[in-house]
C-alpha cells in the first residue's frame, strides 16, 4: 500500500502570500465551544468557555490527545489526518493487505467510539472566526462500491458543506481533501520530529518582516551560549542554525538540542502564522525545568501578541508550577481542563479558571488530579 | 483518633481554617459534639484562604461541586475588623467583587454559600489558643491558678489578649503534659493521650459548636 507522508509537525495553512508579512492585530477570534460525539473515547463531550490558552491535564488514557486530534480533524479538510494520527501514536501502516472493509476497519475503525463504525463521528467547533468548523464521518449508504465506505463532511463557518470520500481498497488508497484554503492550524504531537524546512520557512516570514528578534531573543536570553539563530542552506536544504559560543561554525538547531528545536518550532509557528490554532501534546517534552518559567512567558506573550489560540497537554507539575510565576496576575485568558474517567468510565473534562489554577498552584494543589 | 483524611467523602460542607492546629481542633470538636461532618482543610496562614479553596476545588472537584456551604475560620488576633476584612478579600478573590458577607457568620452571596467564623468569637480579640484557655483552666484549676500567678509576675496584665493567650496556654500544656511538655496544640486534639488537656465539650466552645451545627 501507499506509504504515508513522513511524520512531521503538520499544518493546515493558507497558501504563501495570503497574509501580510507585517502582522496587524485584529479582534480576537477563536474557538469558544467544542462538541464531540462518537470520536475515539468520547461518546458525548461538550466543552464550553474555551480560553486563549487552554491547558489539558489528566491521567494516561483520559482522552487528552484524542481531544486535540478531534479539534485538529475539524479544523482541517483532509481525510488522511486519521492516518497521520496513527503514525503519531506509533501505528505505522506498511504492507497492509485485505478487503476494503478490513482495510477501512484497520485504518479508520479506531476513530469511532468503541470501534463502532455504524455510528457517526461528529466534531463541532463553535467560534467567532473561520475556525468555527465541524466535521462528520458517516457511513456512505449510497456507496456503489465497497471501496468508499465512509464520507467525511466538513462544514465551514459560513455553513457550506464539503464532502470527501476516501477510496480504500487493495488496489488503491486515496484520502482526498476538501481543497479549501484554510486558516492556519498546527498540531505538535508528543513524539514527532519537526520539519527543518518548515521551521526555516516560518522563520523567513519573521525575518522578512523584521520580526525575528523576539523569537531569537527567547533563546539567546535563556541560553547564554546561544549567540544567534538564523537560516542557513546546506545542500539546498534550508534550516535554522544557531551560532554557539566557542564554535567557529554554526550548528543546526536540532543538533543543538531536540528540546530547544521543538520549542522553537512551536514559537516560530505562532509568530509566523498569527491567529492560528496551536495544539501541542506534552509540551514539556525535552524542556529542562529551569527554563519552564521563561518558556511559559514566551508562549503567553506569543499567544497574546499574535492572537493564537493554544491548547496544550502536559503531565508535568513543574511546568504547571512555572505557569503561576510566569503569568503573574494576568490569568483571565487561561484555563485548565482536566480529563478524567468518570464513574461510568466515560472521559469527562473538568474546567477551571486561570485564577483557580494559579491560586491552586500557590496553595500547593495537585492540579493534575488523581487525589479524589 | 479518626483519620483526618476525608477525601473520599462527599460532605456538602467545607471548613477552611488557618493551620493544622485549627484543623485538629475543629475535627475533634465536630466528632465529640456529633456535629454535621465538614471537609476540613488548613490553609497556610491567613494569607492563603483563596488558595486553600482553589486547592480543594482542584483536588476534590466532585466534592467541591457538591458543596452547599463553605466556612472560613480565622483568628481575630488584635484587630477583628481588619482580620475579617482580610477574609472578605479572599472571598472576593474566589467568587468575585461584591460577594463578601457584611459580617462574620452571615452567608455571603456566593454558590456555595460562604460564611466567616472569627475566633475566638466575633469582635473578640484573640485566636484559637485564647479560645481554648477556659477549657484548659477548668480541666485543672490548680495548674491554672499557678499559671495565672506566673504570668502576673511577668507583667502579663499589660499584654494583648493574643500574647497572653498563647503564653498562658503554652505554660499550661507544658505543666500538665507529662509525656511531652512541648506538645503541639494540634496533638492535644488529635492524640487520644492528650485530649483531656483541652476538653472540647467545655461550655466555652458551645457557641462555636452551635454555629457549626447550624449547617446541618
Amino acid at each position: 500500500m501507499k506509504r504515508l507522508p513522513t511524520n512531521r509537525a503538520f499544518r493546515l495553512v493558507k497558501p504563501q502570500g495570503s497574509m501580510s508579512l507585517g502582522y496587524v492585530p485584529t479582534a480576537y477570534q477563536m474557538i469558544h465551544e467544542i462538541e464531540i460525539a462518537n470520536f475515539k473515547c468520547f461518546k458525548d463531550l461538550k466543552i464550553k468557555d474555551c480560553k486563549r490558552m487552554n491547558i489539558v491535564v489528566g491521567d494516561n488514557g483520559s482522552g487528552k490527545t484524542a481531544l486535540l486530534e478531534a479539534i485538529f480533524l475539524a479544523l482541517g479538510g483532509t481525510s488522511n489526518l486519521p492516518l497521520r494520527y496513527r503514525q503519531q501514536r506509533g501505528m505505522d501502516t506498511p504492507h497492509m493487505r485485505g478487503s476494503s472493509a478490513k482495510l477501512t476497519e484497520a485504518l479508520l475503525g479506531d476513530l469511532f467510539y468503541r470501534l463502532d463504525m455504524t455510528t457517526s463521528v461528529s466534531v463541532d467547533l463553535h467560534g467567532t472566526g473561520e475556525e468555527a468548523r465541524s466535521v462528520k464521518i458517516v457511513r456512505n449508504v449510497n456507496s456503489v462500491t465497497s471501496a468508499t465506505p465512509l464520507i467525511f463532511i466538513w462544514k465551514d463557518a459560513s455553513g457550506k458543506e464539503r464532502a470527501v470520500v476516501p477510496e480504500i481498497s487493495a488496489a488503491k488508497i486515496d484520502f482526498p481533501d476538501t481543497g479549501e484554503t484554510l486558516d492556519d492550524s498546527f498540531f505538535f504531537a508528543s513524539n514527532q520530529t519537526y520539519s527543518a524546512v518548515e521551521n526555516a520557512e516560518r522563520f523567513s516570514i519573521l525575518s522578512r518582516a523584521k520580526r525575528q528578534n523576539n523569537f531569537v531573543n527567547v533563546f539567546t536570553h535563556e541560553y547564554g551560549w546561544i549567540e544567534d539563530i538564523g537560516i542557513e542552506v546546506l545542500a539546498t536544504a534550508p534550516a535554522l542554525y544557531a551560532s554557539l559560543t566557542g564554535l567557529s561554525d554554526k550548528l543546526a538547531l536540532p543538533s543543538v538540542s531536540g528540546g530547544i528545536n521543538r520549542f522553537a518550532s512551536i514559537l516560530v509557528a505562532m509568530a509566523a502564522r498569527p491567529r492560528s490554532v496551536i495544539l501541542v501534546d506534552e509540551i514539556e517534552n525535552g524542556l529542562y525545568y529551569k527554563h519552564h518559567e521563561n518558556y511559559w512567558k514566551a508562549l503567553l506573550n506569543n499567544c497574546r501578541e499574535y492572537e493564537c489560540q493554544l491548547l496544550l497537554t502536559t503531565h508535568s507539575a513543574e511546568w504547571l508550577d512555572a505557569l503561576a510565576s510566569a503569568a503573574g496576575d494576568k490569568v483571565s485568558d487561561i484555563a485548565l481542563w482536566r480529563a478524567e474517567r468518570g464513574d461510568n468510565g466515560q472521559p469527562e473534562i473538568f474546567q477551571f479558571s486561570g485564577k483557580t489554577l494559579k491560586d491552586g498552584i500557590e496553595g500547593g494543589a495537585e492540579v493534575r488530579g488523581g487525589t479524589e | 483518633m479518626a483519620a483526618l483524611n476525608d477525601s473520599k467523602q462527599r460532605f456538602p460542607r467545607l471548613l477552611i481554617c488557618e493551620g493544622h492546629e485549627d484543623h485538629a481542633f475543629f475535627h475533634q470538636l465536630i466528632q465529640v459534639r456529633g456535629l454535621p461532618p465538614f471537609h476540613i482543610r488548613p490553609s497556610d496562614g491567613n494569607s492563603q484562604f483563596a488558595q486553600a479553596i482553589a486547592k480543594f476545588r482542584l483536588e476534590n472537584t466532585k466534592a467541591y461541586n457538591a458543596l452547599q456551604n463553605i466556612v472560613i475560620a480565622a483568628d481575630n488576633d488584635e484587630d477583628p475588623k481588619a482580620k475579617f476584612k482580610n477574609v472578605c478579600i479572599h472571598i472576593e478573590r474566589v467568587f468575585g467583587a461584591g460577594t463578601a458577607p457584611s459580617n462574620p457568620q452571615e452567608k455571603a452571596k456566593t454558590r456555595p454559600y460562604v460564611s466567616v467564623l472569627m475566633l475566638p468569637w466575633t469582635k473578640e480579640h484573640g485566636h484559637l489558643e485564647y479560645l481554648c484557655c477556659d477549657s484548659a483552666d477548668d480541666a485543672d484549676r490548680t495548674a491554672a491558678s499557678r499559671i495565672d500567678d506566673l504570668l502576673a509576675l511577668c507583667g502579663a496584665d499589660k499584654w494583648t489578649n493574643s500574647r497572653w493567650g498563647k503564653a498562658w496556654l503554652r505554660a499550661n500544656l507544658a505543666i500538665r503534659c507529662e509525656q511531652d511538655p512541648f506538645v503541639a496544640l494540634g496533638h492535644v486534639f488529635s492524640d487520644a493521650r492528650y485530649q483531656h488537656l483541652i476538653p472540647v465539650d467545655h461550655p466555652s466552645l458551645n457557641q462555636i459548636a452551635a454555629f457549626l451545627g447550624s449547617f446541618a
